[in-house]
């Protein structure tokens, strides 16, 4: 008996051990990234479940009139923000009241939206779905639609061993997709890891970088995910209170999440309400003002070198990963 | 190997839990003036001439059963979505030898589901009772007209402090009745000024209506 139980332990913890392996397999991130937040031991990462997040991502089902999908906001050419669009665009050519954020590194972030209105990767799809001025479906609606069509009951089994579709695996698997996109290789990675070097610019930038900069947008993230009060002015149609909106607290009127600082380059305009088209707009503001009792005083050949660095933060690679395009099996089940 | 671990443990619990292997039923019953909620019939109170029902849901979870304020059953399922207009939602399956006078139970969803991502089943986002663009549970919603055809919304839910609506709740079980829980809307109904009273998200108001929820109740 006591054979059995010590053999059934090692098992265990040989399987636990492959396990682990397995969802490292599928997440590729280096050694100098902080702890993942997301808990997969509710959501455990397949090959199959990733595939039909991706599908899904793409699917412009997912919107009321078949017209809008995650992607249309969120594109992989743009790490997966919607470039040159202050604010989100929906259904019925609507416009939102905020600007889509690129989307990577997710699973190591806590809270999602600007406001952090949503606490939870899973639960995230369903703002977008339910909005009005985004794709304006419902959570109802949209699981009755997937069900009906002839290739999305056998995909979920495929995914989930049920081919009656539930909210919980369309969320699940969402997620999944949306936590393997890792952007990791800008120079800035390649000097960390030491294959390569910051030219002179780029040096000065990061040391301006880390005695101005890094308390909000820390290393290696670029960002600590909280919530501040950057100083920018309250804007007049919008009338957009921020994190104070979710929590009540009259002490968080107009604080919005630090955003992460990795693919500028690909992500502009700037800001909750994409109120800044380029980077230089957006480090003159910082010239100017006092945030958390410092001012950030910068010359002009300052702010070239804190450019230059920020640059460096440009992961090229990961806005031409194959495996985050639009999938092919989705063009055989669009047109066939 | 964890199926069988699981099936294992489960047929462990059903052992330790389950003195009768015969069901019967506790009918949950919601009730107004003494008498059960009727949807769409006619009420009054201090703020309306006439007012009526047309969507009454909310969670309960943690339910326990005691017998001499010791607790006797814990039941199996943690969070019932409670539907006047599903007549299943409103019973309650015990085991048929089951002594009981009181029960324990909160109305609404703990923080730790609110903060845990996907769940399915009563949890299933699709019922209708999770904020979409705000994460967490609609704990209570009830929904109707009043003063003819004017529309009251009380959708009461929200678990980040200082606004956390999970209450507590501790019912006798009904006197004449042996296998009835009689949830009594009394107090929360005769509350409600319909000309002011408008909850639709977390916060102070979310918090004082579940107080007067949780009053009712007990």
């Amino acid at each position: 008996m006591k054979r059995f139980i010590s053999l059934l332990i090692i098992f265990l913890i040989i399987k636990l051990i492959f396990h682990l392996h397995k969802q490292n397999n599928f997440l590729n991130y280096p050694n100098y990234f902080p702890k993942i937040e997301y808990d997969f031991s509710n959501n455990q990462l397949s090959k199959e479940k990733i595939e039909l997040g991706k599908i899904l991502f793409y699917d412009p089902i997912l919107s009321k009139n078949n017209q809008v999908s995650c992607a249309s906001c969120h594109s992989s050419y743009n790490a997966f923000a919607h470039t040159d669009h202050k604010l989100s665009h929906g259904i019925y050519d609507q416009i939102g009241v905020r600007n889509a954020p690129s989307l990577f590194n997710l699973a190591w972030q806590r809270e999602f939206m600007w406001d952090g209105a949503i606490n939870h990767l899973d639960m995230q799809a369903l703002a977008p779905i339910n909005s009005k001025t985004e794709m304006g479906e419902t959570t109802k609606g949209l699981i009755n639609k997937l069900q009906k069509t002839n290739y999305y009951p056998k995909l979920f089994h495929d995914a989930f061993k049920d081919s009656i579709i539930k909210t919980e695996y369309l969320l699940k698997s969402l997620s999944q997709f949306q936590l393997t996109l890792i952007s990791a290789n800008s120079k800035y990675d390649s000097v960390i890891k030491g294959v390569t070097k910051f030219n002179t610019k780029e040096k000065n930038g990061y040391e301006l970088f880390k005695n101005n900069c890094n308390s909000c947008h820390t290393e290696p993230l670029f960002t600590s995910y909280d919530y501040k009060n950057n100083g920018i002015q309250e804007d007049s149609l919008l009338k957009d209170l921020g994190r104070f909106e979710i929590t009540q607290n009259i002490k968080e009127k107009y604080l919005f999440k630090v955003p992460s600082l990795r693919n500028l380059k690909y992500s502009y305009p700037y800001m909750h309400d994409g109120r800044m088209k380029k980077l230089q707009t957006v480090i003159e503001h910082y010239s100017d003002i006092e945030i958390d009792n410092k001012f950030i005083k910068l010359n002009s050949k300052e702010k070239i070198d804190l450019i230059a660095f920020l640059l460096t933060l440009n992961d090229r690679e990961f806005t031409l990963n194959k495996d985050h395009k639009f999938p092919s099996k989705l063009i055989e089940v669009l047109y066939q | 190997m964890i199926m069988l671990i699981k099936f294992f443990i489960s047929l462990l619990i059903v052992n330790l839990y389950t003195p009768s292997s015969e069901k019967i039923d506790v009918l949950i019953q919601l009730n107004y003036n003494n008498e059960k909620i009727v949807l769409n019939k006619a009420y009054q109170n201090n703020y309306a001439d006439n007012f009526s029902i047309n969507k009454l849901q909310f969670y309960i979870s943690d339910l326990r059963f005691y017998s001499q304020n010791k607790e006797v059953l814990e039941y199996h399922k943690k969070y019932i979505l409670i539907d006047i207009e599903n007549e299943n939602s409103l019973k309650i399956s015990i085991p048929s030898n089951l002594m009981f006078d009181q029960v324990l139970f909160n109305i609404g969803i703990d923080e730790e589901t609110n903060k845990t991502g996907a769940k399915g089943g009563d949890l299933d986002p699709i019922h209708g009772m999770y904020w979409t663009w705000n994460s967490g549970y609609i704990n209570f919603k009830l929904e109707g007209l009043y003063n003819n055809n004017n529309e009251f919304m009380f959708h009461v839910g929200g678990f980040m402090k200082p606004y956390n609506t999970l209450q507590k709740v501790k019912i006798n079980k009904a006197k004449e009745h042996n296998n009835k829980l009689e949830l009594n809307f009394d107090r929360f109904l005769n509350s409600l000024d319909f000309n002011l009273d408008k909850i639709l998200s977390p916060g102070k108001n979310a918090l004082k209506s579940s107080n007067m929820l949780a009053k009712s109740f007990n």
